[in-house]
Formats: structure tokens, C-alpha cells, sequence
């Protein structure tokens, strides 16, 4: 039986050409994942303040690469291109069941789609906001929900206008994905290394935790609470893999699946403008959360590990062509 | 979820730690209790959670059969013509250990094993779920061998893997090995930086998880890890103790434990390591979850216990001492 309820799924990019990749990545696969489901999707493309002619310019750029050169290829999907902080353009889309916010990442960027919004019987707002805006318990690294944010964080302006507002909510906190069609770098800072016998830069002992979740398993639990789920209502949700990584965890399970040696290059993380000339991609510190919230109230479960998805990460870094590229590796060199 | 119907219990060990606290909730439930030890620690001594009446009338139920577990004609011979219906195996460490209870008492409709998380492999992704593989090489083989030998016989058994156990009675030193050198206010060795993440678990919480599989359907040939929910830095494990003990942060001093040749002796009482488990399916299972958090723990075991005893051990300071030469520096004089 498929259900007809009408989702609006927004995903924004910014202007000046920065497009919000990894969300768009996401929304990807949150869209096939919905129309699957049997939900109706539109993918709300935008830049705010920026002229139709100018949108309609960088959508075929963006559309070149990335997941929005995907678009194409996802059955039934509605792509509309536009501005979402223009409340009379907002006014003119159609009513919607639910609407993702799968961009902003502060209130003056997430308002007009709310306000829009808020006045629609029974319109369900997820947000996927982010595990970063935990306040991190040096003591206790594993985020949980109902932990102390950061109250400097956009994404906690963004949630108290929701509760404010009334409107039915869910917040989704993702931490580090994952998989196919990304336009942000995972695995793959780690596979530049490995594949050309590189040692791979690691802060500290190498023994910092990290989550590294799978877009299809973060895309599934987002679309387990669609729509208006009554456990998902005025909740919040890590959305991550039920296992954590070490980092030097990830060069020795990257390496074995490409049939490398895993070499270790550690770096002090605290020494000044160190973390960024390597390029480490994620925090230097113990970064991980538990997802039994979800497991328990959505009845959802991860269906990858990091370990498991290893080979094919190798073989899809393989095939992008990336291993031809010349990398410079002196000015992250340890 | 109601409690199981009267049990005739043989409990294996019971005098010491986890089965004082064990033994009083299932006499307290109404079951029978018998404890079979060597004798060589008083039966029902007093803890500090008993009054004066609830010592009395645990000490007037709880029965005693004398034996070595270790010693095969003198199990059979204190067995013979006894019937229980349920063994709590508290202190086996081998699998003849459980070999001899199994073909003394052949109708046993569960038997509770007390077995380790320390029998997980190591691996590059935790927490550990009750699904991982046991290393049979580890240190806790004869407890992964028990293991396979309850299935093996066919009996009902479960097993209960507990992390690092802690609360007032403890014999291992662990919380106390901090309050030592905390109450002496001396520098605290932590080997490599302290990030070691860990897990910690109130032996009172894991007395009611093996009270809770009793009879217990769900609970038949399933294995559980008990401890605490969240898991703790080897850093911020110091400075909770020394929360606990109302004292201000130690100074915390990090040492290569490759750098000092200790032969057998311990500078620090946890493996250095990452360490930890997932408890969500004894949550989901048994209607359990653990009462204590673990700064409130920590501080149940420092009044109730470290504050009036100092410990089961004597504090001794030598092998401190002899890092902190190697690492070129003083302990501070008490």
C-alpha cells in the first residue's frame, strides 16, 4: 500500500558557487529513500537573495557534478530551483505533509521555510541538524541525547524557534557519513595516502573515536519518521552507525581492504595551524554518539559498518579516477 | 515485569563482592539460597548497605554447604541428593569448573554464569555487542570455554559479561587504586594521553541484572554485557574519583609505558586500552538499566566503603615512584 502524503524535502545551496555538498548528498539518497516509500518528493534547490537568472545559471553548473548530477536518475523526483528565504516564492509551493530543512544551519537561513511552514495544519518539520552542536563532556565522550549544546550553536537557535513556534518537529544529528556520490571527503583523505604508500597523517595517538555512518542507514532513519511518526514528534536523534572507529582504526581497516600497509604518521593536533595543514578531516578529539534512542523508538537498525563497506569504499575511490590525480603531500608532511 | 517464581539456588562463591549483593536481593525475593564456598570468608558478613535486622535475617535464610569447586569428589559427594533448581555460577573460571556442577546436578533448569567482557577480541570498532567474537587467546579463555560448554550440555544458561565492576567491597582494586594516591595527594600515572575510553559498572546495578535473568525467558542461552551506560576517559576517570572523594584534581601525569621496564607490576589498574560495551540489549531484555551514574557511583563506593576502610589493600606507592624517577620527576611528599 503506498501512502500519498506529499513531502516537501528542501535542500539549499549557498551562493557564490559553496554549495552545501555534504547535504545535498544526503538529500539525495533521503529522496530515494521516501519515494520508495511510496512519499511524493520535491527537492528544493536555493540560494538566498540570489536573482532567478542567477539560480537557474548555477543549477547547470551544480547539476554537473556531485549529487545533483544525479537528479536525472532518481525516478518520480520533483526538483524545483528557487529562493527560500523569498517568503512569497515559499507561499506559492504547494501544501506539504512534511518539510525537511536539509541545508540551513542558523536561524536567519532556516526562518522564512518555518515561518512559511508554521501556519499549515499539521505540517511535520525535520531538521537535520548536527551532532557538532553538542557541548563535548571531556570526562564522557559518547554523545547522547538531552546532553548539554552549545548555546553559541546556530542549529540550537533554529530548534528553540521551532518549539517556540509550535510547529511538530523531529531534529536528526548526524555526525560523519559516507558512500556514494559524497562531495565532501570521509575515506577518502585516507585512501589518497594508503594507495600511493603515503604515511597517513593521525592527531595524537591515533586512538581518537569517531563515527562513521553510512548514507543509506542515515537517510533510513531520517525517513523512519516520516510522516509524523508519534515516537519521532518533539524528539531529538543522533543519526549514526552503532559502532565508533578509531582513526588509526580507519588507516588499518582502509589499508587491509586495499591490500596495503598501514602507516601511521601521529601529529600533535594541538600545535598551532598543525590539525589544518594535514588536513585531517574530522575533529581531533573523541567524536561518537549512541543511536539506541533510534534503535529503541523508530525501530530502525544500521544495516553497514565502516569494516564491512571498507572494499567497496576502495574499489568506488578506484573507479572515480581520483588515484591518477598528483597529490602534494609535503605540506601536511609530519 | 514480575519476579520469578521461588528458586531452590545453589551459588557458586557469594561471599565475596558481587554475590553479598546478589545472594541478599534473591533471599529478599524470596527465593532459597545456598552458598557452596571453601568457607575461608565468613558465610554472611555485613555490608554497609545492611541494618541490623536485614543482616540478621539475611544471615538466618542464607544456607552454606562447604567445598572446593575445584576438588571433583568433594563436589559430587557435597551434591549428592541435593536438589536446586537453579545455579548462580559467580567465581568458575574454567570449563571443567562448570563441568563438575553440570553432572552433579543434571535437571538444572538455568545456570547463571558470571563470565567477562574481557573475552571479546580486540577490535578497530566498539562498543562490543554480545554478537562479537571472544578472543581464545585472551587472558579470559577459560571463561569464553565455559561459555561454549553450557551450549554445548544443552542446559539453560546465560551469561552475564561484566566490564570493570566497582562499589563498595571491592577486592580489585580499581576505584580504590585511585583514592589511594587521591587521599595521599600524589601526582596519578596514566599511561599514553588518557584517552583510553573505558566503561565502568556499579556492582549493585549488575546484582539486579543477574537477579533480573532468573527465570527469565528472553534470557535463555543469550549472553548480556552489564555495566554502566556511559563510558569514561582514563582522565576523566581520575578527576570523577577525585570528585567523588571531594577533592581537587589531582595533577594527572601521562607516561610511555614502553619506556619503563615494570616487569609484572601494574602502574595502572585498567587494560590500556579502549574498552567498552553496548548494555541496550540487557535494556531491551531484562527491564533493567543501571541506577548509577558513574560520578554517583563512585561516590557510593568512597563513602560507603574507601572513607571508612581505606580498602581492601594497603597503599603502595613503589611502582609509582619508580615511573615517575624514569619520567624525571618528584612525587609530590605526602
Amino acid at each position: 500500500m503506498t501512502r500519498q502524503h506529499k513531502l516537501g524535502h528542501v535542500l539549499q545551496w549557498r551562493p557564490m558557487g559553496r554549495n552545501s555538498g555534504g547535504h545535498a548528498f544526503l538529500g539525495l539518497h533521503l529522496a530515494q529513500r521516501l519515494l520508495e516509500q511510496g512519499h511524493e518528493v520535491t527537492i528544493l534547490n536555493a540560494g538566498s537573495k540570489v536573482p532567478r537568472h542567477v539560480v537557474v545559471e548555477m543549477r547547470e553548473k551544480l547539476e554537473k557534478n556531485g549529487p545533483f548530477a544525479e537528479y536525472a536518475n532518481v525516478k518520480g523526483l520533483e526538483v524545483v530551483w528557487g529562493d527560500a528565504t523569498d517568503s512569497s516564492f515559499l507561499e506559492s509551493l504547494k501544501p506539504y505533509d512534511v518539510v525537511v530543512e536539509n541545508n540551513g544551519k542558523d536561524l536567519d537561513t532556516c526562518k522564512p521555510l518555518i515561518d512559511a511552514f508554521k501556519g499549515r495544519k499539521g505540517t511535520q518539520y525535520i531538521f537535520i541538524a548536527s551532532a557538532g552542536a553538542y557541548k563535548p563532556d571531556p570526562n564522557q565522550p559518547p554523545l547522547v541525547e538531552g546532553d548539554p549544546r552549545k548555546e553559541s550553536a546556530g542549529h540550537v537557535a533554529v530548534e528553540k524557534y521551532i518549539e517556540q513556534e509550535h510547529l511538530p518537529y523531529t531534529v536528526f544529528q548526524p555526525l560523519y557519513i559516507y558512500g556514494p556520490h559524497t562531495a565532501k571527503d570521509c575515506e577518502q583523505w585516507f585512501l589518497d595516502r594508503i594507495l600511493r604508500d603515503e604515511p597517513v597523517p593521525v592527531p595524537g595517538n591515533g586512538l581518537g573515536l569517531v563515527t562513521l555512518s553510512h548514507v543509506a542507514d542515515v537517510a533510513a532513519m531520517v525517513a523512519a519518521a516520516v510522516p509524523g511518526k508519534p515516537a519521532a514528534l518533539g524528539q531529538h536523534f543522533n543519526v549514526c552507525s552503532d559502532r565508533a572507529v578509531t582513526h588509526a582504526g580507519i588507516v588499518h581497516i582502509l589499508a587491509e581492504a586495499a591490500g596495503r600497509e598501514a602507516r601511521l604518521a601521529p601529529f600533535d593536533a594541538e600545535e598551532t595551524g598543525k590539525l589544518k595543514a594535514t588536513g585531517f578531516p574530522f575533529r581531533p578529539g573523541h567524536f561518537f554518539a549512541s543511536s539506541d534512542k533510534a534503535k529503541r523508538e523508530l525501530g530502525w537498525k544500521p544495516e553497514h559498518t565502516f569494516t564491512q563497506d571498507a572494499a567497496e569504499l576502495v574499489e568506488a575511490y578506484k573507479a572515480s579516477g581520483r588515484l591518477d590525480q598528483e597529490m602534494d603531500f609535503s605540506g601536511g608532511s609530519v | 515485569m514480575a519476579s520469578a517464581a521461588p528458586s531452590n539456588i545453589l551459588m557458586l562463591g557469594g561471599t565475596r563482592f558481587i554475590g553479598q549483593y546478589l545472594a541478599r536481593q534473591l533471599v529478599e525475593e524470596g527465593h532459597q539460597v545456598t552458598l557452596l564456598t571453601r568457607g575461608k570468608a565468613p558465610i554472611a558478613a555485613r555490608i554497609p548497605d545492611d541494618t541490623d535486622e536485614s543482616h540478621a535475617a539475611y544471615s538466618d535464610a542464607v544456607q552454606h554447604i562447604a567445598a572446593d569447586r575445584k576438588d571433583a569428589d568433594a563436589v559430587k559427594n557435597a551434591l549428592k541428593g541435593r536438589e536446586f533448581n537453579v545455579v548462580y555460577d559467580i567465581n568458575g573460571r574454567e570449563a571443567e569448573e562448570a563441568d563438575l556442577i553440570l553432572e552433579a546436578l543434571p535437571s538444572l533448569e538455568q545456570y547463571i554464569y558470571c563470565s567477562s567482557a574481557g573475552l571479546y577480541k580486540a577490535s578497530h570498532e566498539l562498543p562490543h555487542f554480545e554478537t562479537d567474537a571472544g578472543d581464545p587467546k585472551s587472558r579470559h579463555k577459560g571463561k569464553l570455554n565455559t561459555e561454549e560448554l553450557l551450549e554445548k550440555r544443552g542446559v539453560n544458561w546465560t551469561s552475564i559479561r561484566p566490564v570493570y565492576i566497582y562499589g563498595p567491597l571491592n577486592y580489585n582494586p580499581v576505584e580504590e587504586w585511585f583514592f589511594h594516591r587521591i587521599a595521599a595527594g600524589r601526582p596519578i600515572l596514566v599511561p599514553g594521553k588518557g584517552n583510553q575510553v573505558t566503561q565502568l559498572g556499579h556492582v549493585k546495578d549488575l546484582a539486579t541484572a543477574f537477579r533480573k535473568v532468573l527465570g527469565n525467558p528472553k534470557a535463555a542461552r543469550q549472553a548480556y554485557n552489564i555495566s554502566g551506560e556511559r563510558f569514561v576517559t582514563f582522565d576523566g576517570l581520575v578527576r570523577l574519583c577525585a570528585e567523588a572523594a571531594g577533592a581537587p584534581e589531582p595533577e594527572l601525569v601521562h607516561f610511555d609505558p614502553k619506556a619503563h621496564d615494570l616487569g609484572k607490576a601494574k602502574a595502572f589498574p585498567l587494560r590500556d586500552q579502549h574498552f567498552f560495551t553496548s548494555i541496550a540489549k540487557a535494556q531491551a531484555d531484562l527491564d533493567w538499566t543501571p541506577e548509577f551514574d558513574l560520578a554517583a557511583g563512585l561516590r557510593d563506593s568512597y563513602e560507603k566503603d574507601f572513607s571508612k576502610t581505606g580498602g581492601r589493600k594497603k597503599a603502595d606507592f613503589s611502582v609509582d615512584d619508580l615511573v615517575l624517577k624514569g619520567a624525571g620527576k618528584q612525587a609530590v611528599p605526602a
